[in-house]
């Protein structure tokens, strides 16, 4: 799936330029658990993967408290199908976290 | 609000909910005694870090089966001498007690207490074990637990058990009479 | 060992052992009034207690390089829980996990003056926008601090994180006070 890599890349990139969202998680659980693996530290975070309805998303993302969840996380799927050049055919953004006193994106600072 | 102070009770419950920050505290807490407990079971440091690790991760999984939180330290401590202990079983039979790792025993007849000499002692007696009746000795002794739980960590019958607990009683009695 | 065993006792070593694994109960007064008999009771005891005091003694540092690698095997494994829904935008699915609610209410209540989350439920169906969820929550509250006002704030708090975050219908935050803590200067109760 080396081609999506560069796709996969670019939706991270636009998650992080989103206002509300904190922090870009791996968006599928990893396969091994094995201790002492060093993980590809370069290795993108939201998935990308492709069949013949075309592209399949799934980001998983930290919103500050100080805005409606539902509201960061459309700013997040409008920003993943800008970034893809169109909406994919599927696109699951997942909050899984919701940090306190985050403010806005950039300002860092986990509670 | 620190959780550095928290019961283990409380934490227990938080870890098991999710939150990672209070399990490391529990394992900041525990870990160094589970190290040192792992290290006199297996006789080799290198085997106890691995060991508690392990203990560690599976307990992080299994959380949310333990049913009183304020014993998460003894429930973990379980974990810790199944997986120690697994790996005694896996190993082939240790005859030359030179291939265990002793800690570096601190010399210096000035600091020597009597208390001191006895751990130092007691320290060289237990090393001299055959490793199974050690490895009774330190379940019952620290570990508290019971000839069943002995006997299903170890993979024996309760009776052989009691038989390794009397002969490492038998064996530290005169070993700590010749020292004294 | 001579036949009469442990100072003419007639009991063995063995025999002591078992003893001293029972609690000394039943009490055998052969045992208990006999002076050499007492005398290897004792020092087992000891015994047991120095090896105790040997394992605490060499509970030494771990690295924190060690330590790091538990922490990093185990904040990979999110406890992510169900996905509750968010809204469905146009082919776009939005959800929130369970877990980040859970994380959230924790963090509420962390929050409040002498309030320590325990543990946080979610129960219900989560599809069923009718129904309506129950939330649990158990807190600690410390010392000193009005127990019910400490679970009155806990669960307005709780409410407005939920509504702020989810769609779900609460049909009830249940608050209940786990346990009391108090924070002494030598380290914390335990």
């Amino acid at each position: 799936m080396s081609d999506l890599e560069p796709l996969a890349r670019r939706v991270d990139d636009a998650l992080r330029a989103v206002d509300g969202v904190v922090d870009v998680y791996a968006a599928r659980p990893l396969a091994a658990r094995v201790l002492r693996t060093t993980l590809d530290a370069d290795a993108p975070l939201s998935a990308v993967t492709e069949n013949t309805d075309g592209l399949t998303v799934e980001v998983s993302i930290g919103v500050t408290d100080a805005s409606p969840s539902v509201d960061t996380a459309r700013r997040a799927a409008i920003a993943v199908g800008e970034a893809l050049g169109g909406t994919p055919a599927s696109l699951t953004v997942r909050v899984s976290r919701v940090v306190r006193d985050a403010g806005a994106v950039g300002a860092g600072g986990v509670a | 609000m620190t959780l550095a102070e928290a019961s283990d009770g409380i934490l227990a419950q938080r870890a098991a909910d999710g939150d990672a920050v209070a399990f490391g505290v529990l394992v900041r807490r525990h870990g160094p005694f589970f190290v040192a407990f792992a290290t006199r079971l297996t006789g080799s440091r290198a085997d106890a870090d691995d060991a508690v690790q392990e203990a560690l991760i599976t307990a992080w999984d299994k959380l949310d089966e333990l049913t009183e939180p304020e014993s998460v330290r003894a429930w973990m401590l379980r974990i810790v001498s199944r997986k120690a202990t697994d790996r005694l079983r896996s190993r082939r039979p240790v005859a030359d007690i030179d291939e265990l790792e002793l800690p570096a025993t601190v010399d210096g007849p000035e600091s020597q207490t009597v208390a001191h000499s006895q751990l130092e002692a007691l320290r060289g007696a237990l090393a001299t074990l055959p490793e199974e009746v050690r490895t009774a000795w330190l379940l019952r002794e620290v570990g508290g637990y019971s000839y069943d739980e002995i006997a299903e960590q170890t993979g024996v019958p309760a009776a052989t058990v009691r038989g390794r607990l009397a002969r490492a009683r038998r064996a530290l009695l005169d070993l700590m009479e010749e020292w004294r | 060992m001579d036949d009469d065993g442990i100072g003419g006792s007639g009991y063995t070593l063995d025999d002591l052992s078992d003893y001293l694994d029972r609690g000394r109960m039943p009490a055998i007064p052969e045992i208990d009034a006999n002076p050499e008999c007492q005398a290897v009771l004792d020092s087992l005891a000891r015994m047991s207690a120095v090896s105790k005091e040997l394992v605490d003694a060499e509970a030494a540092e771990v690295e924190a390089s060690w330590f790091d690698a538990v922490m990093r095997e185990v904040t990979r494994e999110v406890r992510a829980g169900r996905d509750i829904p968010l809204a469905d935008d146009e082919g776009a699915r939005l959800v929130i996990t369970e877990g980040a609610i859970r994380a959230m209410v924790r963090e509420t209540g962390d929050a409040l003056p002498g309030v320590i989350v325990e543990r946080t439920r979610i129960v219900g169906d989560l599809d069923d926008a009718e129904e309506g969820v129950r939330v649990e929550v158990a807190i600690s509250v410390a010392y000193g601090q009005r127990m019910q006002r400490a679970a009155d704030h806990m669960r307005r708090a709780t409410a407005d994180a939920l509504a702020t975050h989810t769609p779900l219908r609460i049909a009830s935050i249940d608050v209940t006070v786990d346990s009391l803590h108090s924070f002494d200067a030598e380290g914390g109760e335990r």
